[in-house]
Order: structure tokens, then sequence, then C-alpha cells
């Protein structure tokens, strides 16, 4: 037996074999909750976005904490920040002189 | 099951397979059966048809998104089959309201499904791609900055020239593999990034032999080829002629 060669697994090589190729049934019996035509010119408008975006260098997905899963650090990162500054504004209001403090009713 | 559900029609194989076919995971996970109806029957499964409302509205092309679990689970069942049996492959999205209607798909277009099913029988297809220096315009993108009129002339000419020469290689080679391969398929179909080959199972490893002696020998040292299959025939569906 020939063993199986496999390069055409990913979504896009799946998508073109499963929505443009293989028997189209119609008639009568066939429920018609899906134009595939239109699904497949969906997706293929949705995938050329995607690639089209890429090359333009539109990725900013991709550096996105929240998308990438970077969420926690990005976060920490934020509340060490806001924190440094909550001192600094502290620190300034301590160090305030007498006498503006006086000039409050 | 509630109003809003179907049946789901993933392929159609000759009866007297019927028994290769082991329930594989469809889409939503669930399992395919087998609907007979005198020499043909169908591999199908109850569906809910909530995803495909959504899929067609608002499709979710992600890689973990229903529409993409939907076409793979789709995939993987006639896949399955392929491993066992001849498959005529159905394309994504055939529906039926009932278990009867499946089974009166199969006895209203009997001789086309028949017909189909004939031309892939004990077949796969595989696709070859000849890559490497394909000839395309942006590889040789002319750099323009600080040159003199001739210069930029000359470069250039001197790029479209490489280009030609590129083109007329990977053409040879082109000829070249499918001349060779072409002679154990069954039919071929030629598409913008390859060629398809139908290959009778009992000729794959004649096949895969051609291939393995193109690689090692005659071949462009910079053009290699790329293969994959046997697969379920789905581009060697389509009605001929028509």
């Amino acid at each position: 037996v020939t063993q199986p060669i496999r390069t055409g697994d990913s979504l896009a090589d799946i998508l073109e074999r499963v929505l443009d190729k293989g028997v189209v049934i119609a008639g009568d019996v066939v429920v018609s909750v899906l134009d595939v035509e239109l699904l497949s010119l969906k997706v293929r408008l949705l995938i050329a976005s995607v690639d089209t975006a890429r090359e333009m260098g539109i990725d900013w997905w991709s550096r996105d904490p929240f998308l990438t899963g970077g969420t926690t650090t990005a976060l920490a990162r934020e509340n060490r920040e806001l924190r440094s500054t909550v001192e600094r504004l502290e620190r300034t209001l301590a160090a305030l002189p007498a006498a503006s403090r006086r000039e409050r009713p | 099951m509630t109003g809003d559900s179907g049946w789901y029609v993933y392929a159609v194989i000759a009866a007297a397979d019927a028994a290769t076919v082991d329930g594989p995971a469809g889409i939503d996970g669930v399992p395919a059966q087998v609907l007979v109806s005198a020499d043909l029957a169908a591999v199908a499964a109850p569906v809910d048809l909530a995803g495909f409302r959504v899929a067609q509205a608002r499709p979710d092309v992600t890689e973990d998104g229903w529409l993409a679990r939907a076409v793979r689970g789709h995939h993987r069942v006639v896949e399955d089959v392929f491993a066992h049996a001849s498959v005529l492959p159905l394309r994504f999205g055939a529906l039926c309201a009932s278990r009867d209607d499946v089974l009166l798909v199969l006895d209203s277009l009997r001789p086309r499904l028949r017909a189909g099913l004939g031309r892939v029988a004990g077949a796969g297809e595989w696709m070859v791609r000849l890559v490497g220096a394909e000839p395309h315009a942006e590889a040789e993108a002319v750099d323009t900055t600080n040159a003199s009129g001739t210069a930029w002339m000359l470069r250039r000419r001197a790029s479209v020239r490489a280009r030609e020469v590129a083109r007329e290689r990977w053409s040879k080679a082109a000829t070249a593999v499918y001349g060779t391969l072409a002679k154990h398929a069954r039919e071929t179909s030629v598409a913008e990034a390859g060629v398809r080959y139908l290959v009778g199972r009992a000729d794959e490893a004649r096949f895969a032999g051609a291939i393995q002696e193109l690689r090692e020998s005659e071949l462009d040292p910079e053009l290699s080829l790329d293969v994959d299959g046997p697969r379920p025939a789905f581009h060697f569906t389509e009605e001929r002629g028509a």
C-alpha cells in the first residue's frame, strides 16, 4: 500500500475542496438553508481581505495583547504604571507649600 | 429534535460498501450513518440547522469558528469513508428535511450518482505542484533609486530576461512532469496551482514511483515537486461535457 502524502491540510485547502468541489444535489427534497455558492464567495472574500490586510502591514491584531492572549502581562504593566503615577501625585501633594494649602476654604 | 433540524448528506457510496462505514464523527460531532436504497447508499447524519443559518448570514472563517469546524467535519467523514471504500463526495451543505428525503435524493438522482461513483470508483486524486523558481514579477523588483535612465533600462531588461528564462525552465519541467505522471492516471485536471491526477488505487505504487524518479533525476535542480494524495476525488465529480 502506498503511504499517503499530506501537504494540503490547511483550512484554505479544505475549504477549496469542500466548498467548491463535490457533487451538488438540488431539488424539492433539499432544504435551502444554505446557498453554498454565496457562502463560498463570502468565505473567499473574507480570507482574501485578511491576507490583503497582512500584505499591507495591517496586522494590529497580532500585536493586540487582548487578542493574542498577552492580556495578563499588559494589565500587570498598566497596573504598575498607574501605581507609580499615584505615588508620584501623592508625593507632589505632600510637598506642596503650606501657603497653597491654606488658600483652600 | 426540534423543527429546526434536518439530515446532512456527506457522500454517496455503493450499497455493497455500506458495512465499511464505521460511524465517523461529522458536523457537531454527530456520527454519520449509512442509508441504503437499492444499489446506492448515502452517508448522512441528523443535524441542527442553526449553525448553517448563522454561517450563511455571517460566515466565521477563524480556525475554530463553527464553519471551519463543520467544513473539517465534512472533510473528515469523506476521508474516513474513502479509507475503506469508493466514495462520491458531496459539496458542503447538502441538507434534507428528513431521513426519508435522503433516500428520495438517492432515488431521484440515481443514474447521475451511479455514473459519478463509477467514474471515481477505486481511485483517488493527487495534487502535484511544481515549486521553486516559479516566475513572478515581484521577485525581481527593480531598484530605481539613484539610477540613470540607461542603467535603469539595462537592469530592467536583464530582469525581464531572467524572468523569461525562469518561465521557460518552469514550463519545460512542468511538461516533463505531466508527461510522466499522466501515463499512470485515469484523468487529469489542470489547475492554476498544479495538476490533479485521478489515479486508480491499483496504479498508486507506479504513480508514486514515477514521482520518486522525477525527484531523483531529470527535474530542474531549482524546482521541486509538492505532492498531496491520495484523497477522495473531490475534483473529479463535476459532470463532463456539461
